[in-house]
């Protein structure tokens, strides 16, 4: 947990997307998939991202990387904002920031051999020589390194096992020693069985090579396993953002309590008694956010000023931000015991 | 594991750049015998090919030539035949036999250049649409659908009948009319590769468009091209011989093809039915084997459609 200096700094990032329609192809509306958040990443941190699915964690991820253009806001790597880079300059930081994704059969092309997928960022930045033996030592290295036999570097994709084929993705993501890597839900289209150690080879590798996580997940207790501070996102925009402990010991967002909540407890006594907070609804549509706090049509504590004023994004205690007008010091924002819900 | 290094016996291999021609010839003929139909479109294919490049040292006789005094020559297996004649006579006199293996050169150029012509177009106008999308995309596939809705035999009989008749004019014919469902196809597969996680992958990786379309989208969008390709071509060639039948395919003065002998021998068909069975068989014949063919290049190209290991 060497906290040595900020990596990387998201401020205000938005992206939204038009939605095209009628005959004339004009844009009839916006989805704002991510709107608004501010968080840092420190060097050889995990970020845990956690909410909903289509509250925006993807797009957030992809618009850090710049695969999504941002439409407004900045991304501070080292010091320079990625945001106005042009492509060329970010081509050359690309290295250093890398993605696993969360299909690991989609993206690995079904015609190249392992050698040639973990190899290719090697040969893209002019590395390594194509077909070179320095090169393949490099790919067995790798391979060794994710616990996969370098044997293997002459299959291919389909004749991989679901765990087998994301730890070729994490291969190829590290084979350029990245700093930073965003991982896209990398272990929700495996086994649990394989989800675990998918996830203690990543701990394993950050621990070797002091790289960063952003991770992206909607699995509350594999990101609490991993991760050292937590992002909630909430139709996109960040709910709250604390220490893991904290977060899931004292959570200040009505939100964080309540997907809190729907952990279950690996004890049955503990479960039968324990009060749930379950929410009620689907989260309303990105294109057409409610108005004031975008959680208050959900939300069991709301107030009139929720439905009118947004809140801000604020720091409460050293490093614990929350997005509610309730929360402050006295727990003013939590679900109360007693309070039937369901 | 002792069988960890060995070589995957599958289809991707053949890609592989680390592998020495020898190896991938083995590997291909491996595969081909798996698949009996695919050998035995292949055998069809190469026996057609071959008719048509040595037709003149085959047979010594003329496909043009007309002898009137042994017209109507029945095939030499039945009475009255003669071994000068394999497969008879027409009312002519001209020999059948390399009639119909000169006929092949016609219909494998027109099936050859058609689909280069048709493929190139389509792969062209296709891959600009998919690539482009947007309002480009919209205009080039309406006129695409434009033609592909109209009927393709009458579309190109009209076209026949104003061009005129000659082999380029055929294969222009075919080149531009059947251009639409390579478009169609390319565009597809183009919209499918460039939104695969792969390319986003690559493009996550730091790499630049050339590398992106040579190594990521051409090699995954080739393997349904080719297939598409011999289907194509097995179309082009039946329906070559649909034109040279109603007349408007080569000359019959120019050269021998299978449509104009049919149409030459359909008066005939109840007194003397091997004028117009030859070029008949030959037709089903060629086109069976190319739809074997197709068929098996599909399994071999596509690694979704690749059956498994008996």
């Amino acid at each position: 947990m060497s906290e040595n200096g900020t990596l990387l700094q998201v401020a205000n990032l938005r992206k939204h997307f038009p939605i095209i329609g009628g005959m004339l192809g004009r844009q009839i509306g916006t989805v704002k998939a991510v709107d608004d958040i501010s968080f840092d990443i420190q060097r050889g941190e995990t970020l845990g991202m956690v909410g909903e699915s289509g509250c925006g964690k993807s797009t957030a991820g992809r618009a850090i990387l710049q695969l999504h253009k941002p439409t407004a806001g900045q991304v501070i790597y080292d010091g320079a904002d990625l945001t106005t880079m042009n492509a060329e300059v970010l081509r050359v930081l690309r290295p250093k920031m890398q993605m696993i994704f969360q299909d690991p059969y989609a993206t690995l092309n079904p015609r190249h051999p392992v050698k040639k997928i973990v190899g290719e960022p090697l040969v893209i930045h002019g590395m390594m020589k194509k077909g070179s033996a320095e090169l393949s030592d490099r790919v067995a290295e790798l391979l060794e390194l994710v616990g996969m036999d370098p044997a293997y570097m002459r299959r291919f994709p389909h004749e991989f096992s679901g765990g087998q084929r994301q730890r070729i993705g994490i291969a190829r993501a590290l084979s350029l020693n990245p700093d930073f890597i965003v991982c896209d839900e990398p272990i929700s289209a495996l086994d649990v069985s394989i989800q675990a150690q998918v996830v203690n080879l990543m701990q394993d590798l950050q621990e070797q090579l002091g790289v960063a996580y952003l991770f992206i997940a909607h699995d509350l207790s594999m990101v609490k396993h991993i991760s050292h501070r937590i992002v909630v996102m909430y139709l996109g925009k960040v709910m709250e953002l604390a220490e893991r402990n904290t977060l899931f010991d004292d959570p200040l967002h009505p939100y964080t309590q309540s997907l809190n909540s729907a952990v279950p407890v690996p004890d049955p006594k503990t479960e039968r008694i324990r009060k749930r907070f379950i929410l009620k609804g689907d989260p309303p549509s990105p294109a057409n956010p409610p108005s004031g706090c975008v959680f208050h049509t959900r939300c069991p504590l709301t107030v009139e000023r929720c439905i009118r004023v947004e809140p801000e994004f604020r720091e409460i205690q050293a490093g614990h931000f929350v997005t509610c007008h309730l929360a402050d010091e006295s727990g003013s924002s939590k679900i109360p015991e007693q309070s039937d819900l369901s | 594991m002792a069988d960890n290094t060995t070589t995957p016996k599958t289809v991707d291999s053949l890609l592989d750049t680390e592998k020495t021609f020898k190896e991938r010839v083995a590997y291909f003929g491996r595969f081909l015998w798996r698949d009996r139909s695919g050998v035995i479109g292949l055998i069809v294919f190469l026996i057609v090919v071959f008719a048509a490049v040595f037709a003149p040292m085959i047979t010594d006789q003329s496909p043009l030539d007309q002898d009137l005094r042994s017209s109507k020559m029945p095939p030499a297996w039945q009475e009255e035949g003669d071994w000068a004649h394999p497969f008879g006579t027409d009312s002519l006199g001209k020999d059948i036999f390399s009639r119909v293996l000169y006929g092949a050169r016609v219909s494998l150029m027109v099936g050859l250049f058609g689909v280069l012509i048709a493929g190139t177009l389509g792969m062209l106008i296709g891959a600009i649409a998919g690539y482009a999308g947007g309002r480009l995309d919209a205009a080039i596939m309406s006129g695409v659908n434009l033609i592909l809705s109209l009927p393709y035999l009458l579309f190109v009989v009209f076209i026949a009948a104003v061009l005129g008749r000659s082999l380029l004019n055929v294969i222009l014919i075919f080149g531009i009319t059947d251009a639409p469902i390579f478009a169609r196809v390319t565009r597809g597969e183009v919209l499918r590769i460039r939104e695969s996680g792969y390319v986003e992958s690559a493009v996550s990786a730091g790499a630049r468009w050339p590398r992106i379309l040579f190594d990521h989208i051409l090699p995954n969008l080739l393997g349904p091209l080719i297939t598409l390709a011999t289907f194509e071509m097995s179309r082009m060639i039946f329906y070559e011989a649909g034109l040279g039948f109603l007349g408007l395919s080569v000359p019959p003065n120019e050269y021998p093809t299978w449509g104009n002998m049919l149409a030459a021998g359909r008066k005939y068909m109840t007194s003397y039915p091997w004028m117009a069975s030859f070029p008949g068989l030959a037709i089903m014949f060629t086109s069976l084997g190319m739809n074997l063919l197709g068929d098996w290049l599909r399994d071999v190209l596509d690694p979704r459609m690749r059956r498994s290991r008996k």
